[in-house]
Formats: C-alpha cells, sequence, structure tokens
C-alpha cells in the first residue's frame, strides 16, 4: 500500500481472563508508543457488539487502514473482526491478531512477566501489520459436470449416484465395453448372481439416465484447469461398427484374423471383429483395430451394414467441475516360470478359473483341462500378495480369499469327488458370511495345507507341488491335476499415463494415493480430484461400489453450492527474480507449480485455485522470488526482528504450524496448563513454511532459543510439510553443530493439536535447557 | 568403460578429434580454457575456428564456466556445447542440470585428468617473475603433490569426475578418451576410432587414498569452535559477495541476501543498541555466509573458488568444505556424483533424521 500505514490497537480484558495477570493499562500504553499506531484502546470484551463497534468507528472516524486486535486466539475470532474491517470498508486481510489469552495470561503466573510477554505480541502483531497488504478472495463459478474415468462398478455407482443428483456426467472408458474386471467374475460371494450380471443391472440404470454420456473405446488424452473448472479432452478410438449392428455374428465367423482373448484371461482367441461377451455394453461388435488387417471380408457379410472401415478417431472436449478416477485394476499377471506358469495348461490362474467354471465361458461351465475333469486340483493363494515371493507386493489384495473358496465350493457342488488342496499362509475371508465359506469348505474335505514358504511347483512325472506343512510339520508331496495360482490384483498397466494426465499421484503401492486413509478415502491431493474403487488399491465389488458412491457424494457436494472459494494465503512468483530452478515444483505436494516459458525464460507459475497456501515453495525457494501472501519473507521477519530488543531471558522464537502446533498452544491455554513465559510464538499455516535463514536471523537477533512446532508424520494438514520441514531443520542444527554454535537452541518437536500437555512439557523442558546454556553468544554477531 | 585412443602429441590428438567433432556437426561449439595475453580466458570454438585451446592448464579461471553456460539453456537456444572442465566443475555441471540451470540435452560434460590447480594470484606471481604460460603449464603437467595447489584441490579425490559424458585422460604416447554415457558414445561411435574398454579411475587409485587421510586430517583440524572462531575466519571480510558471484552452483538472479529483507548494515546499525559500544558488522557477515551455506551447501562441489574470488583471500575452503561436507553425509548425497540423485532439500523420506527431532 501507497499509503504509510495508520494502525489501531484493540486489547481486550475477556473479562478477567486476561486482564487479571495481564496489566492490560500497560500493554496499550506500550502500543501507542509505536511507530504508525495512531490509537491504542482496551476494553473489557472486544468480540461483544460494542467492541466491535468501537474498531469499525475508529476505522471510519480516524482513517485507519491496519488493525491489531490483540485478545483470544485467532481461532476464536479472526473471522468475527475480519467481518467488522469488511463493514467498515477496509480489506480484511488486513487484521492481525495477537494472542494474549490462551497463549499468555491463562498459561503464566508471572504478571509482570506476563504483561511484557503481551507487549512483546502486540509488538509482533503490529510489525507485520505495518506490511499487511489487502487481498482478494477467490471465488469462481463451477461446471456442474462430473468426469468419470473408467466404467467398471465402482465409476458406473459413481456416475449414477452424481447423475442422481442432477449433475451432467461424461463417463469415459477404455475399453469397448462397460464393465470392467467385475463382468468377467464369476458367481459372487453369497449370492447366485454372477459378476456380469451385477453389471447388467448397473447398465439398465445407465442406459436409462439422460444425464450420463457413455464414452467407450475412450481414453482422456489431456485434463487442464483445476478445481471447478476442468477441460478435458476425450480421444474416441474408431469401433468400426455402427448403432446398426444386429449382433448377428457372421462377421466374426469370416474374420481370418486370432488373437488372444483378453476377456477369457487368454484361455482361448477372438478374432478382430468380436463381440467382447454376453452382455456387454454398447451391445455391439467391435473391431480391434491394431488386430484388423482390413481385407473386407466382414464388410462382405453384413446384412445391416453396419461395419465401417474407414471410420477415424475424433476427440472431444468436454468442460467439467470435478473429476472421478475409477481406473480399477489389473489381475496380477505371474511372470513365466512363476510356480510353473507359463509352462503348463493345468497351471491356471483364479481368474481363468473363475471364466471356465462360468456357464458363458470357453468351456461352458465345464471343468475340463486337456479334455478332462480334474481329480485333483491344488490351490497356491496369495500369489503376487503378501510379499510370499519375490515379485509379490507387500499388501493383501483382499478379494481373493473369499473368491478362491467360493469357486472351490461350486466345484465341489459340481464335482463332489474332485479333491482339493488348498496351500495357504492366511485365510482372510472378512466379508459377511467369510467364516461361512472356510468351515463349509473344510467339511467338504478340502485340505487346507498351511505354510510358511512358497510352494514348490514340478512338471517333472506330472504336476505336483511341495511344500512344507507347518501344522503337520512335515514335508508334503501333492501330485495335482490342475493347480490354480490364487492371483492378486496390481495397479493397472497404463496407471502412469493417467498420472501424467491428471497430475494424480501414486502411493508407495503403486495404486492412486489418496489424501487421507480414513478423514477422506476418496479425495486425491489435487482439489476436485477424486477416487473411487480399486484405483487406490484391492477392494472387493462391494467395497468398490461403496467408494464410487462416496466419491460421487464429494463431487456433488463441491459443486453443489455453484462456488469454490480458496484462501488468498496463497504463493506468489515474482517472475523477474525467479530463476526457473524447479525447486518449488519438485516440493509442491499439490502439483499447483509448474514451469512456464515466458519472454524466452523458464519461470515458475502458480496455479492459485490449486495452491493450499502450506508455503513449503517458499521457505524452498533460494532467491526469494516465491512468496506466500499474508506470510510473506518481510512480513514474518518482521515479526521475528521485534525480539532484538527482548523483555525477557530467556527468550524463545516458536514458529508453530497452524493446525497442531499452534491449536496444542491454544489446547495447553484452555486447560489453563502454566509455563514458562519465554516462548514468542509465530503462526505459520505449516512447519514446511519455516525458513532455516529465519532461525539464523533470530538468533542473531539475540533470541535464546528456536521452537519449531510441526504436526506428526502422517498428520500434516499439508501432507508432508513436516517431513521437509524436519530436513531443513536437520541441516540447520548440522551447520549449527559444525559450527560449534550451539545446535541445541534449535528444537523440532511433533506436537499434534490435542497434545496441550506435550507442548508446555517442552516448553518446560527447552526454557530450562536453555536457561542452562545461559543468553545467546550470537547476539548481534558475538562481539 | 568404453574408451578411444588417439595416438600421437596430446594436445594435437585433441584437436583433431575436435575438429572432427566440429566438422561433423556433432556439436556446434566447444567451450574451453585457452590462453589470452600472459593468462588465460574461456572460450567458445566454432567449426572452423583455430583450436587453441588448454584445457589442461592447471587453472580455474575466476569467470564461473557454468553460469557462462546458462545461455546454451534458454528454451529458445538451438546451440550444442562441448564443455571441456575441470572434474570439479564437471561436478558443477551435473548440479546445475538438476537445478535447470543448464540444458542436459544442450550441453556435453567433457572433463580432463586434473592432479590440482593453481590460485590464479599464484599464476599471477609466477609471470610477473617473469615465467612464461607454457613453462607453468609443464611445470605442474603430471605432478600429484605440490605445495602451491590450492587448498581445496590437496585433498580432492575427484581427479576424474563420477559422472561425465567424455573424459580426456593424457597418456605418454597418446590421448585417451572415456566415453562416460550415452551420448558421450554417440558422439564418438561414427568417427572411426576403434572402442576398447578401460577404468579412467585405475591410474588414481593410490593418489585417492593418499588425498583420502589428508583430508580427514583436514576435516578434523578445520573444525570450528563457536563464535569466536567465527569472528576470527571473517575478520577481513567486507562483504562484497564476490564469493558468492564465483561460486559455479549459486544460480539466483538475486541472491536472497542481497534483497532489502537481509540488509543489516544500514537499518541494524542504526536500530540497533550494542552492549559493549563495539561495531555489530559481524551479525551481517554471518548471516550471509551461513545463510548461503544453508541454501547450498548440501550441492558444494568443494572447489574452493570461493576463497579463490575473495579479495581479502578469507579462508573460505575451510568453511564450505566443512559444511557441506557435514550436511551432505546427511542425506548421503554427493553433488555431482549422479544425475539421478536428487538434491537433498527438494525432496524427502517417510522416515529419517528422527535423531533432529525433539531435545
Amino acid at each position: 500500500m501507497a499509503d504509510k500505514p495508520r494502525i489501531g490497537v484493540y486489547v481486550c480484558h475477556c473479562g478477567l481472563n486476561i486482564a487479571g495477570v495481564v496489566n492490560v493499562k500497560e500493554v496499550v500504553e506500550d502500543a501507542s508508543s509505536l511507530e504508525d499506531v495512531v490509537v491504542a484502546r482496551d476494553y473489557l470484551f472486544m468480540c461483544s457488539d460494542p467492541g466491535q463497534e468501537m474498531i469499525r468507528k475508529d476505522i471510519v472516524d480516524k482513517g485507519l487502514n491496519r488493525v491489531v486486535v490483540a485478545a483470544c486466539s485467532p481461532s476464536m475470532h479472526e473471522t468475527t473482526f475480519r467481518g467488522v474491517l469488511r463493514e467498515a470498508g477496509l480489506n480484511p486481510y488486513l487484521l492481525e491478531i495477537a494472542n494474549i489469552r490462551e497463549c499468555c495470561s491463562w498459561v503464566h503466573d508471572d504478571k509482570h512477566a506476563a504483561t511484557e510477554k503481551a507487549k512483546d505480541l502486540v509488538r509482533m502483531a503490529v510489525a507485520k501489520a505495518r506490511l499487511l497488504e489487502p487481498l482478494e478472495d477467490i471465488v469462481m463459478d463451477v461446471k456442474p459436470s462430473v468426469l468419470v474415468l473408467g466404467g467398471g462398478v465402482s465409476g458406473i455407482t459413481a456416475a449414477l449416484n452424481t447423475a442422481n443428483r442432477g449433475f451432467n456426467v461424461y463417463l469415459v472408458e477404455k475399453s469397448p465395453t462397460l464393465g470392467g474386471n467385475a463382468a468377467r467374475v464369476g458367481y459372487l460371494v453369497g449370492s447366485e448372481s454372477r459378476g456380469v450380471e451385477v453389471v447388467k443391472k448397473l447398465v439398465e440404470a445407465v442406459k436409462s439416465n439422460p444425464r450420463i454420456h457413455v464414452f467407450t473405446n475412450s481414453e482422456l488424452e489431456s485434463l487442464d484447469g483445476a478445481v471447478g473448472n476442468f477441460t478435458a479432452l476425450i480421444k474416441v478410438s474408431p469401433r468400426y461398427v455402427t448403432g446398426d449392428c444386429t449382433l448377428c455374428g457372421k462377421c466374426t465367423e469370416v474374420c481370418p484374423v486370432q488373437v488372444e482373448n483378453e476377456y477369457e484371461y487368454g484361455l482361448n482367441k477372438r478374432k478382430a471383429i468380436y463381440l467382447p461377451f454376453k452382455g456387454a455394453y454398447p451391445e455391439a461388435y467391435v473391431i480391434d483395430g491394431e488386430a484388423c488387417t482390413k481385407c473386407g471380408k466382414c464388410v462382405e457379410v453384413c446384412d445391416a451394414k453396419a461395419i465401417d472401415l474407414e471410420q477415424k478417431e475424433s476427440e472431444i472436449k468436454v468442460e467439467v467441475g470435478a473429476v472421478i478416477l475409477a481406473t480399477g485394476y489389473s489381475p496380477y499377471e505371474p511372470a513365466h516360470g512363476e510356480y510353473g506358469y507359463g509352462e503348463s495348461s493345468r497351471i491356471i490362474t483364479l481368474f481363468q478359473l473363475e471364466r471356465i467354471l462360468d456357464d458363458d465361458g470357453p468351456t461352458g461351465g465345464e471343468l475340463k483341462i486337456e479334455g478332462e475333469t480334474p481329480g485333483k486340483i491344488g490351490f497356491i493363494m496369495c500369489v503376487g500378495s503378501m510379499g510370499t515371493t519375490e515379485n509379490a507386493s507387500d499388501y493383501c489384495s483382499r478379494m481373493c480369499c473369499a473368491s478362491a473358496i467360493r469357486n472351490i465350493l461350486r466345484i465341489k457342488e459340481k464335482y463332489p469327488n474332485i479333491d482339493v488342496y488348498v496351500f495357504f499362509w492366511n485365510i482372510v475371508t472378512y466379508e459377511k458370511g467369510g467364516e461361512d465359506l472356510y468351515l463349509k469348505a473344510s467339511e467338504q474335505g478340502v485340505k487346507f495345507v498351511r505354510v510358511e514358504d512358497p510352494p514348490k511347483v514340478s512338471l517333472e512325472g506330472g504336476l505336483s507341488v511341495e511344500a512344507y506343512d507347518v501344522t503337520l510339520q512335515e514335508n508334503l508331496r501333492v501330485p495335482v491335476d490342475l493347480l490354480v495360482l490364487v492371483n492378486g490384483m496390481t495397479p493397472p498397466r497404463d496407471l502412469k499415463k493417467v498420472c501424467n494426465v491428471t497430475k494424480a499421484s501414486l502411493g508407495p503401492d503403486g495404486f492412486l494415493r489418496e489424501v487421507h486413509l480414513k478423514l477422506r478415502p476418496v479425495e486425491s491431493p489435487t482439489d476436485g480430484i477424486f477416487l473411487a474403487g480399486a484405483a487406490t488399491g484391492p477392494k472387493n465389488i462391494i467395497e468398490s461400489m461403496t467408494a464410487g458412491g462416496a466419491a460421487a457424494s464429494k463431487a456433488a457436494s463441491l459443486l453443489a453450492t455453484g462456488k469454490v472459494t480458496v484462501e488468498p494465503t496463497i504463493a506468489v512468483v515474482s517472475e523477474d527474480v525467479c530463476s526457473g530452478c524447479g525447486t518449488c515444483v519438485k516440493v509442491c505436494a499439490f502439483n499447483a507449480v509448474e514451469l512456464v516459458v515466458k519472454d524466452g525464460r523458464r519461470v515458475s507459475h502458480v496455479e492459485s485455485l490449486m495452491c493450499k497456501g502450506c508455503g513449503a515453495c517458499v521457505a524452498a525457494c533460494p532467491s526469494g522470488a516465491m512468496q506466500q501472501q499474508k506470510y510473506t519473507d518481510q512480513q514474518v521477519l518482521a515479526e521475528v526482528d521485534v525480539l532484538e530488543e527482548p523483555r525477557f531471558k530467556p527468550i524463545i522464537l516458536s514458529f508453530l504450524c497452524r493446525w497442531c502446533a499452534f491449536a496444542a498452544a491454544d489446547l495447553a491455554g484452555t486447560l489453563r496448563i502454566k509455563y514458562p513465559p519465554s516462548i514468542r510464538p509465530v503462526r505459520v499455516n505449516c512447519s514446511g513454511r519455516v525458513d532455516p535463514s529465519y532461525i539464523v536471523r533470530a538468533l542473531l537477533d539475540g533470541v535464546d532459543g528456536v521452537l519449531v512446532g510441526a504436526c506428526h508424520p502422517g498428520d500434516c494438514h499439508y501432507l508432508e510439510g513436516n517431513l521437509k520441514a524436519r530436513r531443513r531443520m536437520a541441516v540447520i542444527k548440522n551447520t549449527l553443530k559444525t559450527l560449534g554454535l550451539e545446535p541445541e537452541r534449535v528444537r523440532f518437536e511433533y506436537i499434534s493439536a490435542s497434545e496441550g500437555s506435550k507442548f508446555a512439557e517442552v516448553v518446560k523442558e527447552f526454557t530450562e535447557q536453555i536457561r542452562k546454556l545461559g543468553p545467546n553468544p550470537l547476539r548481534g554477531g558475538g562481539s | 568403460m568404453k574408451r578411444i585412443f588417439v595416438p600421437g602429441d596430446v594436445d594435437s590428438a585433441l584437436k583433431s578429434l575436435l575438429s572432427k567433432i566440429l566438422d561433423r556437426g556433432l556439436v556446434d561449439y566447444i567451450l574451453c580454457l585457452a590462453p589470452e595475453g600472459e593468462g588465460f580466458t574461456v572460450k567458445l570454438y566454432g567449426k572452423d575456428e583455430e583450436l587453441d585451446l588448454t584445457p589442461f592448464a592447471p587453472l580455474i579461471p575466476g569467470v564461473p564456466i557454468p553460469k557462462m553456460l546458462t545461455w546454451a539453456s534458454n528454451p529458445k537456444a538451438r546451440a550444442k556445447v562441448l564443455a571441456i572442465v575441470k572434474p570439479c566443475m564437471a561436478r558443477a555441471l551435473v548440479e546445475l542440470m538438476k537445478f535447470q540451470q543448464i540444458d542436459q540435452e544442450n550441453v556435453l560434460i567433457a572433463s580432463v585428468d586434473c592432479l590440482g590447480t593453481i590460485d590464479v594470484e599464484k599464476y599471477r606471481e609466477l609471470t610477473e617473475s617473469g615465467v612464461e604460460r607454457a613453462k607453468i603449464i609443464e611445470k605442474y603437467r603430471g605432478v600429484e603433490r605440490h605445495d602451491d595447489y590450492r587448498e581445496a584441490c590437496k585433498i580432492c579425490l575427484n581427479p576424474v569426475p563420477p559422472y561425465f559424458d567424455l573424459h580426456f585422460s593424457p597418456s605418454r604416447d597418446g590421448l585417451y578418451i572415456y566415453l562416460g554415457s550415452e551420448a558421450g558414445l554417440s558422439l564418438i561411435k561414427n568417427l572411426g576410432y576403434k572402442l576398447g574398454d578401460g577404468d579412467p579411475y585405475e591410474p588414481f587409485r593410490n593418489l585417492i587414498e593418499e588425498r583420502k587421510k589428508a583430508r580427514e586430517q583436514y576435516l578434523s583440524n578445520a573444525s570450528f569452535n563457536g563464535i569466536a572462531d567465527l569472528e576470527k575466519l571473517f575478520e577481513e571480510c567486507i562483504g562484497c559477495h564476490n564469493c558468492m558471484e564465483a561460486c559455479p552452483i549459486c544460480f539466483c538472479k538475486e541472491c536472497f541476501y542481497d534483497s532489502p529483507r537481509y540488509d543489516y548494515i544500514t537499518r541494524k546499525f542504526l536500530e540497533w543498541k550494542p552492549d559493549s559500544g563495539t561495531v555489530p558488522l559481524l551479525e551481517s557477515k554471518i548471516q550471509f555466509h551461513v545463510g548461503r551455506a544453508l541454501h547450498m551447501s548440501t550441492s558444494c562441489i568443494q572447489c574452493g573458488l570461493c576463497e579463490q574470488a575473495c579479495p581479502n583471500d578469507v579462508n573460505l575452503t575451510r568453511f564450505f568444505i566443512l559444511l557441506s561436507e557435514s550436511n551432505q553425509a546427511l542425506f548421503n548425497y554427493q553433488a555431482g556424483r549422479s544425475l539421478e540423485e536428487e538434491p537433498p532439500l527438494t525432496t524427502f523420506q517417510t522416515e529419517e533424521l528422527e535423531e533432529f527431532v525433539g531435545g
């Protein structure tokens, strides 16, 4: 602001809550003596109507352009006082709050010390207020549409739930049919329905819903924009078969090309022109563009003239307010030779077994291997999961135990004389009726062999499985006619492309990452992008559909008000100063920063709608080109520099993250837990905002110690700000240590919002430690 | 790794190879140390220019070579440059590539065997006492230990850098060129030389072992014990910031500590009331040097150019080698070792550094 700051300071008594300990009149007097402070007053309850009116009147009568309120925690009344400024015609972000209740009067006994601390806190707030700038809330209209990527059961459920709330839905599926993996699953646990029947019901609902637009054979090419306003480019690959198709099947008979049939998991072949399966939607044949030789034989026999070999790829642009990723999973593909897989047609996967047992499958539901019904079947569990073998993932794929046993029960029902051996580590049939599955199987004579090491499969002289039975404490060698490898779930093979396009991030297991497992399980770190189903990790059909409904609910909530607001404590780049090093891009957990080329130079650009205001990029930027609105370097340093005239020794500057450590300090106040008056808190949005240079500055200013309070790992409101802070704290402490400069004066602590007593303990302990160390010799640089 | 051998005297062998590379347009320019006047400069050679370069001269010029190359990384640039540099500068180029200051596509890193370099002041001393440039180059050629070598060179463990596209190693009867990357291999493979195998680090194994011991000794002697030590170190520092300007790693367009945010001298001097009445100029020196170390010590390549550039010879080599050694060790990181290693402050691990948490 070009005008000279005209600051009004308002100190609240809060009845006796503050005034009973802090000498409010002294604080007011001290504030009046500060440069740029035009008026300083006190009042019994500043948040009351007369209190608010006092401020409002002063703003208007005295032409105030900054306001400092010294009262309770900003978490209580920051919004209230921002409202007062708004009413008086002043930008609401020209307000600064000094917390002299929770962080001062409620936690200190020594009235003199508490008063001196309150004076410091007011001075800090005034120093910052001088540098505040008016800021505008960022509000945008949203588009009332949603794009659902993935036409499996979770995607369809998400689409239905979204459309039923009145929003337009674009359902994009990369294969030629809806249904995903569930459509190829046999009889479901506890029901007489097959997967394809469940899919059929869902598809009926989709067909009759005019708000859902289905794009099969389609992929998401690009996704631009941000929450509330995405622009998506959908690439539709040609089917070469039009809606006139009558499903007569003549084309498929004459097609000369044969390829592996992915819908039967490679058990048989299909033609280049084919119907994916009975019940596929859209109900039409499709030509596999890569396999087709364009010989034209199918065109000749098609009575309906539904084949157009000249069909071209098309691109469709849609504008949506939210995106739901329901990209599902791929079944784990055992490596060639893993348990003998690929070396014999007698060794199959669970998914292949499902197809064999399905009446609509390649064997018509008959369990035949090499023309015969097997006499003995072996099942090896946890294939590709639970870290059982070297290339297995560590996680449990959840659905396989129940699926395997369910299939065993069906086999025993149809072929009671088949002997079944199950080699397992743990049986985890956790769903409703799950225990019954296991009991029934045991009752029917299925032999469960518990192992601790992977069984060995041998093809010499016939197929056999050898394992050490942990219960019997004996080596078993079981010859079998059929071996089923119970494989689990892995992330879909082309998930990386989805991530590149949507900027979704992957978790350590390779699936899409949710913000918080319990609190926000269907949200991705990118605002406006939600996650449904097995996309985030193994789930059975029930869980996938539930997640689809949840994601729809979240998307609808976002779009329901028609607007989206972003708090303006976002990062902004000074392009002149930026050297395009990309550190900010690497450090941003929300993909809100990217490098762009401007005037022939690479510089940083912040997408304001995606910025969460954690400040990690600001602390990471070596040149200071990146700043955070309302928490610029200048503003924070102004607060820090006040402490060069300390009023009480020792003085400990404390950076506290708003969501955890500062809340913990507030809690200590609410619980009236007493601790020494050494702390001078500076609130930041995230510990990741703390630049180690501030700590050096503070020590040179003369503070005796610096405490940085952060969330516990895993709890950070901004995902990993605390982990970034941890590295920086390690560097500053190590630097001080290497220079022989008392690294113990700098302390980094995890303090969660509920740990009020821990906060007090840490302050007590740290203060004592600093007291023993004595005054900081670095003050003024030593001399 | 793969290598080729060009027989003959080293300088002609190098010239003939580089001419071939330029003639075929495999690169547009070669950047290298070159003679000028009585001393050296850095030249950019194009096709058909006379290649009077002196890459093996025992000197690193004051002008930061990496900073000179940032023009080749401008998104509009189309030029491809082969930069022939000392191993420490090669490591600097690797670090700068990670910070997008040097374009990996446009700049190829060629290093040379380096046993040590002398300070530019020492060089001036020699020429002023009548020794000619060619003689000076000869004086130190092949010399593994010399008192004249800079402090940083005496304990350098990288006579050959860990990463390079090409590496030139003179031998008695010719020049070995090692091909350290796919890019290096592509450059050389169609030039008609026979590909052989070799280990560029082999000739220096003993030297490195010896220097490791010297380095350990140096690091333990170099330790600082508090503010008085720092005071002594920065006694002659005048705050000119030349160390930052010369530093190959410092790439910021505007140094944080040049901005008004850290403007100590005028503002603080007026406001701060010293207890003892002495002048608190040390405050701004510490903020600058420690602050700069906080930003770049994790990428410091320990070249010692900071000290070389200092008008008052402040012993910055000691300060930065000590800090960078310690700070990089925290993350098991070595500046310039690999393009795949992310600079420590741009990333983090879920579990680490718990010893720095709590009291």
